[in-house]
C-alpha cells in the first residue's frame, strides 16, 4: 500500500502554534504568495478539463477502437498467469509454504515466490538461514561498505537499530501485516516501533502500479519485494537486467507496489508445499554481521 | 520548576522547557530539536506530530512557536534576522549561540510581515 504523506502546511506558509484549537493546530496561517496558489488552481482546472475530454470523448463517440487506445491493458499472457495464481490462493492450507511460479515478460523469465499462511518479519544475521520453520527468506536492507552498518532506518522487534533515510522506498510490518510504500517520512516507522514490528528501507521500484525511475544502469540479477493482487511476494529475475527494465516488467506482471531487495548474489531460499527447498543467490561463508533478511514463517 | 514540553516515543523521551527550544527541523522520518544550550535531540517523530504535541502542552497565552513551511518550527524569541533574498533565518540569543536555517522566500516574507505586524500592534 502506498502511503501518501499529508502535508497540512505549504512550504510558502507560516503558522503560529497555539493551544487554542482542539486539534492543536493554530488557526492563523500566513501565506507568502497568493498568486502562486491561484496559478496552481488555474492549471489544475485546465488539466482536469483536458483529462475529462480525453476520457469522456471516446465514450461519447462510442467507437470501440478509440476506447482501446485510451485504456492500456496488460498483455493477455500476463493476465492469465495472475488469474491462475489467485485461484491457488483460495485453497485453505494452514501449514506455511511458498507458492513458486514462473512468469515471462517480454522474453525475460522471472520467479515469483508467494508465501502462504505465513507471517513476515525481519531478522539480522545468518542464523535465520538455518531456521527450519522459515518458508521464504530473502536479503532485505543494504549494508554500508565503509562501516558494515545497515543502510537506512531499520526496526527489529520494535527497536530502531539503524537510522537514516538513504532510500525513499520502505517496507513496514505492523501486527504481521506488510506495507510497502514510498515516502521520505512515514508514520509507518513509528507504528513499527510502537507495535514491536519491523521496518527497512530500499529503492522504490513500483508505486500504485507505476514504475519508478532509478539511477543504477548496470545489468544484474534483480530481486523485489512486491504486492501482487494485494499479497506480498518476492520476485526475482532469472536474467541480468537494468533496474528500470525490472520495474517495468513488474508493472507488466500486475505488481501494484514494489521495493528492491538485495539483488545479484544475495542469498535466500523458499520452501514449497512439499517441503522442497529452492535456493537463490550465493551463501557466503563470511557475510556481514548486519546482513538482514525478510523472512516468512 | 517551569512546565516542560515532553516529546515521547515508545523508546525515547525528551523533556524541555519551552524557553530552551530554539528550533525543530524535519529530516525525513526524524525531527531534530535544537536547544539554547547547544544540545540537539533527534526523535523518530514527524514535524506535524511535534507541532500537535507542542500545541497540546503549551499555555493558551504562549504563542512563541511558529511553524515555517513543512520542515521547520522556530521559537520566535530567538529570531535574530530574516533575509528573504538569501533565504536565511538566523536564530540567536545574541550572546552564546548563533544558528542558521533556510526556508522558502515566500515563507520568510510571510514571517517578516507577521513579525512587523505584531510589533506594530505592540
Amino acid at each position: 500500500m502506498i502511503r501518501h504523506e499529508k502535508h497540512d502546511i505549504g512550504d510558502d506558509e507560516i503558522r503560529v502554534i497555539s493551544s487554542r484549537t482542539s486539534s492543536g493546530k493554530s488557526g492563523s496561517t500566513h501565506k507568502g504568495s497568493r498568486c502562486k496558489g491561484m496559478w496552481i488552481f488555474v492549471c489544475a482546472v485546465i488539466i482536469a478539463v483536458i483529462v475529462s475530454a480525453i476520457v469522456i470523448l471516446p465514450k461519447i463517440l462510442d467507437t470501440s477502437d478509440d476506447y482501446d487506445l485510451v485504456v492500456e491493458l496488460p498483455s493477455p499472457t500476463v493476465q492469465q498467469e495472475v488469474t491462475a495464481q489467485v485461484s491457488v490462493d483460495e485453497q485453505p492450507l494452514m501449514k506455511p509454504y511458498t507458492d513458486i511460479s514462473e512468469k515471462m515478460v517480454d522474453g525475460m523469465r522471472f520467479l515469483v515466490f508467494t508465501p502462504r499462511d505465513a507471517v513476515p518479519s525481519l531478522a539480522v544475521g545468518d542464523d535465520v538461514l538455518d531456521d527450519s520453520t522459515a518458508v521464504l527468506v530473502a536479503q532485505a536492507a543494504d549494508v554500508r561498505r565503509d562501516n558494515g552498518a545497515i543502510l537506512g532506518a531499520f526496526v527489529l522487534d520494535g527497536e530502531l537499530i539503524s537510522r537514516g533515510q538513504s532510500k525513499s522506498g520502505f517496507c513496514a510490518i505492523v501486527d504481521g501485516s506488510l506495507t510497502i510504500g514510498v515516502a521520505t517520512a512515514t508514520p509507518m516507522l513509528e507504528k513499527a516501533i510502537e507495535s514491536e514490528g519491523y521496518f527497512f528501507r530500499q529503492y522504490p521500484l513500483v508505486a500504485g502500479g507505476c514504475a519508478i525511475d532509478n539511477r543504477p544502469e548496470n545489468k544484474a540479477l534483480r530481486k523485489a519485494l512486491v504486492l501482487l493482487g494485494g499479497e506480498p511476494a518476492v520476485i526475482l529475475s532469472l536474467e541480468r537486467m537494468k533496474l528500470n527494465d525490472f520495474s517495468r516488467a513488474l508493472v507488466a506482471m500486475g505488481v501494484e507496489d514494489a521495493i528492491y531487495l538485495v539483488g545479484s548474489e544475495g542469498y535466500g531460499f523458499a520452501r514449497d508445499a512439499s517441503g522442497e527447498m529452492v535456493t537463490f543467490g550465493k551463501r557466503g561463508s563470511q557475510s556481514a554481521p548486519n546482513t538482514s533478511y525478510i523472512v516468512w514463517r | 520548576m517551569p512546565p516542560k514540553i515532553i516529546f515521547a516515543t515508545s523508546t525515547e523521551l525528551v523533556a524541555l522547557p519551552p524557553a530552551a527550544v530554539v528550533c525543530i527541523s524535519a529530516d525525513g522520518n526524524y525531527s531534530m530539536i535544537r536547544t539554547a544550550s547547544g544540545d540537539t535531540y533527534t526523535l523518530t517523530l514527524q514535524l506535524g506530530v511535534i507541532e500537535r504535541r507542542i500545541a497540546s502542552m503549551i499555555d493558551e497565552s504562549d504563542n512563541r512557536f511558529i511553524r515555517i513551511g513543512k520542515s521547520l518550527i522556530v521559537n520566535r524569541d530567538f529570531i535574530a534576522s530574516v533575509s528573504i533574498t538569501r533565504q536565511r533565518l538566523v536564530l540567536s540569543d545574541s550572546r552564546t549561540f548563533r544558528h542558521e536555517e533556510t526556508a522558502s522566500r515566500e515563507a520568510l516574507k510571510a514571517l517578516k510581515d507577521f513579525i512587523e505586524k505584531e510589533y506594530r500592534h505592540d
